[in-house]
Order: structure tokens, then sequence, then C-alpha cells
């Protein structure tokens, strides 16, 4: 375990509401090694950004609860860490990018005293200058002429905001970078790019990044490893080749598979997966999967699936492979 | 929902919903305290203990007789208290009736017709808004004259544009809804559609203004009572009384503080009551 | 920007015309003889018609309408039928009462409740917050003249503290300038408390806070400006309808500012300081939220490039958008 930048063990999230709780993170491991890169993959609603704030320990207050679990980044617990620890180690430590660059940025501030900000919040004995000359070097960094630090966000297109949003969160150089369907909001001719770009500034500062996303395609593209999500729990964990070879998946990862546009298979139409996920504020006793599931067994309606070991750190929670990939001391093997 | 089906659970809804808040269920209690006092007490008490003087018994202090004490002309507060509650609350809902009807049927022509039409009446309703409320509604009592009629009139006219710029907003969202267009098609009257469909489904907001604007005129009632613009005494109003007290108010305090502590109570009570309508017919505008 | 001022200015005319057609109108068109009002009961028929001739009350409704606008454009409002003195000097003179009484109360309010509001927000649904909530709710359902008649008894009668009624020196503006805030406070702080609600919610306020920023620096830097806005515009209205005359505040206190003036200009048909009253107002009215609509362009940036396009593509396209 010590060669992984972050591990979560057991995070369970709820969101306390005036009429119920709603259940969006239940039981949920993970683990991000130096310099790689996790695809957490999912649908609306799976519980992918709630998992995210719990990390970066920005859930809505008197809302999203930590019910259990524990987080620990860089050798610190975060889930014990006070607010002014984790002020010294959002921005600095881990970082996060938002879906939406629109509304990402203030719109009352310029973009160049808004990448200054994170510095100025974390690098204190630089001198106004070096400060200067970083923001400088982190706008050319993300392919946008520093000329232009004096300009507000409107004055910028949706992927140049993106780039913006980018310099800042990487602009001191974190070890995780939470990267939350960053291209999502975007149009596709500029999505590559960004993504690119991204991958790329990753590369050469040595960052570990977890990028969230619903796209298939940009996890083929990102990402060593893959976690998927389900009503708020992992239901398949693996390398990307093993997720993506298809020989054996959880019937949601075939699902989503099934889903996408493929153009050797001159398929007349897509296969959606049928049905909608679970009420997160009464989740099913069994399986979460259990009433969409094309593979289903009486039994699943009963008890949830456990962890089943494929070899090379593929796990898939179902009963369909059967096992329980405990490991003797308890802890599960991924 | 656009059907009467669905009306009922929509009325259920909205008020599980403003159950829920301990403040607007306050505000609907007093409300209720308020207008059963104001119009069943006159039942039992004749309307000359409100006004007939009986200088034997001025100024009797807070006590048994008296729950309220008696004024400078020896008449029970509390019975004027009573009498004044009815004034205000029956001229503040007929004045307030008067202009919806007349701020709807401008703000739903505005809203649903659009156009040059539109341009026109939204331009008047704007320069009435650009003169302070009681302003106008002074100009238009001094030009009428005194009397409980005209400044019924006065008040309804200057809330007249507040009623059209909801209304009109109102049916701006409803109308471009697909229902609408379907009853369009099915060769709908225009006047039948905007009765039928549109005003139902606007009436949200219309109420919560109502409700709102009802305080205001209260507020209003008083106001122009005690400039010598309202209505006038022995007419027992809780601003004319205010006034009136004015000069013993370090004597006799209470002279001011009930007929005060009434208009607040009064105005507040029917504030969270509004309040409360506007979080319950619409969750999305809660902080 | 200055074009855009000159457009601003021109855009109040047709306000302003309206506004005086209306009081013209309301003035003019219901009974009372004004020419009877000044030379009193005793006077003659032949008295009375030559005043009325005197004072163009034979001439139509609109010609005498047309006639008046034309003087006004000239800067004349005419004489006031009670006092015979100029109105635009008898509005110039109580001015500055009205005017230290609405600033000063909108500064006490303004300054207060801000804060409040802020912390209100920030702390939502905690005891303060509660409290807030409450005393706001209070304050907007008492009137006015009630909270001055609050003040005056219990600050200028038992404690002696401030003069009552009347003006002179600083003491005597400091109960009508409560009383002025008290009204518009509680409106200040809803304000506030709601659009920091908003603004905290924003998504570039969970981007200042992952960049490590405390929530203290996250309201200071990011979340005041950006709430100021609609704060700036309520407290611009309300100081602009209050330079119009604290109406009701001038009559409890006795202060012989544009209020009074214009109660009694209106209790007695004087025509022309009634007028000469109402366009001074809207006129002040129109500055201020100009004023108003000029200061946003500072705090917001995406306003003033607004501005700057509304120039350009003139009047009609920037009320559409």
């Amino acid at each position: 375990m010590g060669e992984n930048l972050l591990d979560i063990e057991n995070l369970s999230v709820i969101y306390r509401t005036d009429d119920a709780y709603i259940y969006a993170v239940n039981g949920v491991d993970m683990s991000v090694k130096n310099g790689e890169t996790l695809g957490l993959v999912g649908e609306t609603g799976a519980g992918k950004t709630t998992a995210a704030l719990a990390i970066m320990k920005l859930l809505p207050e008197r809302i999203g609860i930590v019910k259990s679990g524990k987080i620990t980044l860089a050798g610190i617990d975060i889930t014990r860490a006070t607010e002014h620890e984790m002020e010294a180690i959002r921005g600095n430590a881990v970082s996060m990018i938002f879906q939406d660059p629109m509304t990402s940025l203030n719109p009352t501030i310029t973009v160049g005293r808004q990448i200054a900000e994170v510095l100025q919040l974390h690098e204190k004995g630089k001198s106004h200058g070096e400060i200067s000359r970083s923001v400088d070097e982190m706008m050319e960094l993300v392919g946008i002429p520093p000329h232009r630090k004096n300009e507000y966000p409107h004055q910028f297109s949706g992927g140049m905001k993106q780039r913006i949003v980018i310099a800042i969160a990487l602009a001191c150089k974190p070890k995780l970078l939470i990267a939350d369907e960053p291209t999502t909001a975007l149009d596709v001719t500029i999505q590559d790019q960004v993504l690119e770009m991204m991958n790329d500034l990753k590369e050469r500062l040595g960052t570990s990044m977890i990028l969230i996303t619903h796209d298939l395609g940009v996890v083929a593209q990102t990402c060593d490893r893959v976690s998927i999500m389900y009503a708020g729990e992992i239901i398949e964990s693996g390398g990307v080749e093993e997720i993506f070879d298809g020989k054996k998946r959880h019937p949601y990862t075939s699902g989503l598979f099934g889903s996408i546009p493929n153009i050797k298979i001159a398929a007349r139409r897509l296969n959606p997966i049928d049905g909608l996920m679970p009420d997160p504020a009464s989740l099913p006793a069994g399986c979460g999967f259990f009433e969409r599931c094309p593979k289903k067994m009486a039994s699943c309606g009963q008890k949830p699936p456990l962890f089943a070991a494929r070899g090379g750190g593929h796990v898939i929670r179902c009963w369909l492979y059967g096992g329980d990939a405990r490991q003797g001391d308890g802890s599960w093997a991924l | 929902m656009p059907k009467g089906a669905s009306k009922r659970g929509q009325v259920q809804m909205t008020w599980s919903r403003y159950r829920k808040s301990k403040l607007a269920m306050l505000g609907l209690v007093t409300v209720s305290v308020l207008f059963f006092a104001a119009l069943a007490i006159p039942l039992f008490k004749d309307y000359e203990m409100a006004i007939e003087q009986d200088f034997s018994s001025r100024y009797q202090p807070i006590g048994a007789g008296h729950i309220f004490g008696t004024d400078q002309f020896g008449r029970d507060i509390f019975i004027r208290m009573v009498f004044g509650a009815r004034i205000s609350l029956l001229v503040g809902i007929a004045t307030v009736s008067a202009s919806l009807v007349a701020g709807a049927f401008i703000g739903a022509a505005a809203g649903y017709y659009g156009g040059r039409l539109d341009e026109i009446l939204m331009r008047i309703m704007d320069v009435f808004l650009a003169i302070p409320n009681t302003l106008l509604a002074i100009s238009i009592v001094a030009a009428l004259g005194q009397g409980i009629t005209n400044l019924l009139i006065a008040l309804a006219i200057s809330q007249v544009p507040s009623f059209a710029r909801v209304v009109r907003a109102s049916i701006l969202t409803v109308k471009e809804q697909d229902y609408i267009e379907a009853a369009r098609a099915l060769g709908t009257s225009n006047a039948r559609i905007i009765a039928r469909h549109i005003l139902p489904n606007a009436i949200g907001p219309i109420i919560v203004q109502t409700t709102l604007n009802v305080a205001r005129t209260i507020l209003n009632i008083s106001s122009l009572s005690f400039v010598g613009l309202g209505i006038s005494p022995p007419t027992p109003e809780w601003g004319s009384m205010l006034a009136d007290a004015k000069p013993q108010m370090l004597q006799y305090p209470h002279l001011i503080l009930i007929p005060g502590a009434a208009i607040a109570i009064t105005v507040m009570a029917i504030n969270l009551v509004g309040d409360g309508l506007r979080d319950a017919l619409d969750p999305r505008l809660r902080n | 920007m200055i074009r855009y001022i000159g457009q601003r200015l021109l855009m109040m005319i047709p306000v302003i015309l309206g506004i005086s057609f209306i009081i013209f109108s309301i003035m003019n068109l219901t009974k009372g003889d004004p020419a009877r009002l000044i030379l009193g009961e005793g006077a003659t028929l032949e008295a009375i018609e030559a005043k009325r001739e005197e004072l163009g009350l034979n001439d139509a409704f609109i010609v005498r309408y047309a006639k008046y606008i034309a003087r006004v454009a000239i800067g004349d409002f005419g004489r006031s039928y009670r006092t015979d003195a100029p109105v635009s000097e008898e509005i110039f003179s109580r001015f500055p009462t009205t005017f230290y009484i609405a600033f000063l109360g909108i500064l006490f309010a303004t300054l207060f409740a801000v804060p409040v509001g802020v912390i209100s927000a920030v702390k939502q649904y905690s005891a303060i917050d509660i409290i807030t909530t409450v005393v706001a709710m209070l304050l907007t359902s008492m009137p006015g003249f009630f909270v001055g008649m609050l003040l005056i008894l219990s600050f200028a009668l038992m404690l002696r503290i401030f003069p009552a009624t009347g003006i002179g020196t600083w003491r005597h503006f400091i109960l009508p300038s409560l009383s002025v805030a008290s009204v518009t406070m509680a409106n200040f702080i809803r304000m506030t408390r709601s659009t920091m609600l908003e603004v905290i919610r924003q998504d570039y306020v969970r981007t200042a806070r992952a960049k490590g920023a405390s929530m203290r620096r996250v309201i200071f830097t990011h979340c005041l400006r950006n709430s100021l806005l609609p704060v700036v515009t309520v407290v611009g209205i309300n100081f602009g309808v209050q330079l119009g005359g604290t109406i009701m505040i001038e009559a409890v206190f006795a202060i012989p500012g544009l209020g009074t003036y214009m109660i009694n200009a209106i209790r007695q048909k004087d025509i022309p300081a009634v007028m000469g009253s109402v366009i001074f107002a809207a006129i002040v009215a129109g500055i201020i939220n100009l004023a108003v609509d000029i200061l946003y362009a500072y705090i917001d940036p995406r306003v003033k490039s607004h501005y700057e396009r509304f120039t350009k593509r003139g009047r009609r396209n920037a009320q559409r958008s």
C-alpha cells in the first residue's frame, strides 16, 4: 500500500435533505498510484462527484456527511484533517477541476489574478514578481498568451476558460488532480485538444489523476486503470486492457460498452441499458443492478454481491463470478 | 398541471410544504385570530362604543374594566382596536382585489398578445411605478377628497402596476408551454385560453403578490390616515389613532403602543403567510 | 461611457413627461378652483375670473399642460399659489434637509444591513440567522412613522438625548435618519442575505475553495463583490425614493423638508408646487438610478462591456436583451 498516493477504504457518504437520506456513496474502496491515471466511470448520479468531493473535503456543509471510511492522501488522513489543514492541502497536494468552465471562474476578477491566488495561498515566500512570472508560465503551458491575463473570464471562449481552470489546478504542481468531466461541457472539437493537453501536462509534472467521466472513449485514451461506479458502489475495477478486452465483465459494464456506437459492427441501433438506477434514497437489499440486469439470477435480489478477483487487480462485484476477493487480513485485493 | 384532476394533489402538496414552516404557521394562526376578532366581536359590540365619547372615564389604565384601557375621549381602546382591524382588513382586501382584477386584466393582455400592445401597456405601467407609491396615493386622495371609498380607489390605482407586472411575467413563462400550443391548435379562443389555461397556472406568483400587497396596503392606509389624508377621526383607524395620541404619548404610552403593535403584528402575520406561500408554491425559490 | 450616460439622460425625458402628465391630470381634472383658493372665500366673481385668466386656467387642459411643460423646459417651475414665491426656490431651500435625512438614513441602514446580511447568509439556519430574519421581518412590518414615534418617546421624551422635532443642529437629524434607516434596513438585509446565499452556491466559489482558500477569504475576495450588485440596486432605488421626500417621517418630526412641502401643497391644491416637487423628485430618482448603473460597471466587468455594446446597438435592442 505504501506506493499508493491515494487510498480510500470503505467510504460512505450520505446527503441529508428535508425528507430523506440519500445514500450517494456506499462502501467504496479506491486507490491511485503515483503517476497513475484512474478513470472513474458511471452514469449521472452514480456517486462519482460525491466521492471526489469527499477527497477534497468539500461536500456541501450540513448536507453531505461522510458516514464511514478512511481517505489517505500522501500519508495524511484526510477524514481526520481539520479545516485549516485541508486549506493547506487543497490546491497544493490535490486539485480539482469542475465540470462547467463557464461558471467555474469568478466573473469579476481577472484570470491572471485567479491563477495568482492559488500561488499566493500556497507559495507564501514568493515575491509579487515571482508570482507574476509563474502566472505567465502557467498561461503559456496551457496555451493562452500571457498578455491576456488582465482580461475577465467573459472575454474567453469555453475551451479557453477550461484551460485557465487547468492552469489554476496545476499551478502548485499538485500530486493528485481530480478532473470531474472536464470536457463534457465543451464542443466536441475542443474536447480532444483539452484532454490531450491535460494528459501532456500531467506526464510532464508527474501528477496522478482521477478522471471522472461517462465517456469510455476518453477512458481508453487516457487512463491506466478504471473503476466503474453504479448506485454509489464500485462494481468493477481493473486495468484498462482487462476491462476493454471484454472477456469477463460485469453485466453493467457490458451494457456500457453496448451503448457506445461502434462503426466496425454494422449495428442498426445502439443498445442502451433499459431502466433507471435505483433511487439512492431507498436502495434495494440485493445487487443494485438487479432490476436492469439481463443476466440476473433469483438470488441476486436478496444479497449484495461480493467482489470476485479475476487476477491482475481486476475485480468484479457480481454473483456471476461468485467468490470473495477478500484477502486473509480482511482487506480487498484491489 | 393544466387539468383539474391534479389540482387537488397540488393544493395538498403545497399545504404539506407550507405546514412545515413554523413561522408561516404562526402567521396563519395570527391572521385567522385577527380575522375572527375583526369579524365576530363587532357582532356583539355596538359600533357606537368605538365612537361615543365619555369624558368621565378618560385615560383609564390597562386593567379589568377595559382590557387595553381608554383613550383621551374615554373610549374603550380594545373595542376601537377591533373595529380598526375590521376597517384595515376589509379596506386592505377590497383594495387589493380591485387592483388585482385591473392589474391581471392589463398584465394578461400585455403578456398574451405581446408586441405593440405589450410595449405600450408596460411603458405606462413603468411610469406609474416610477412614482413613489405613497406619493401617488396621496395626490389621488387629495384630488378626489377624503373618505374610505376615495382612499380605496387611490390605493388600488397605485398597486395596479405591480400586479400587471407579475401577471405578465407569469403568462410569458406559461405561454410557450406545449399544452398552450396544443389548445391553440385545437382552435380554442384566446380569451378562453387565457381564462382556462394560462391564469390557473400563473396563480402561484399572483397569490403571493396579493398577500404581500394586502400587508403593504394596510401599512399605507395607516400612513395616509396618520398624515390626515386617509380615514379621519372619529372612525377607529389605527393610523389616525396614532396621530391622535401623539401629543400625550409620554404620559400615556399605551395609547401609541397598542395601535402601533396592532399594525406591526397584522402586517407581519400577513407577510409571514405570504413568504410561507411563496416557499410552499415554488420550493426552488427557497433559500 | 459618456455616450451611454447621455442616452440614459435622454431616456428619462419620456418618463418625466409621463409622470408629470399623470399628476397634472389628477390635480386639474377634479373639483376645486385654485383661483378661489388663492383669493379666499370673500373674493368677488370678477376678481376670481381675473385671477383665472392670469393663471391661464381658462385654457383647455391639454394647452395648459403644454404651456407648463414648455416653461419647465427652460427651468421655470412657476410660482406657488400659496406663497407666490418661485417654486424652484422653495424646493431648493428645502431639499438639503431632506437630503441629509435620506442620506444619513440610507448610510446607517447600509452600514448595518450589509454585514448582518452577510453573516446571516454565511451562518444560514444558525441562531443569528433566525434572529436576523425575524427582526428584518418585524422591521418591514412597522410603519416608519411608528418607529419615529417610538424613537421620540424613548430618546427624546424619556431619555432626553435628542430633540423630538424640528431642525437645527446635527442632533436633530439623528432620530429622523434612524427612522428612515429602520424602514429601509430590513429590505437591505433580506437582499444581502438572499444574494449572498445565491453567490455562495456558485461554482466559482467551489473553485476558490478547491484552491485552498479559507471560507473567510472566499467571502471577502470572491463573494462580496458579486453579491453587491443587487444590493446596490436596492440601496439606489430606496435612496431615490427617500430623496423625493420622507413624507411620513418628516410629518412625525415636524421637519420642513420636501415631504412636508409636498403634502401641504397637495392638500391646498397648489398645483405649481405639487408639479414642481414631483418632477424634481423624479429627476433626482432618475439621476440616482443612473449613478447606480454606472457604479455597476465598476463592480462587474461584464456590465461594462454590455454598456459599451449598448451605445453601439442603440436603445431598442439593449432594452430587449
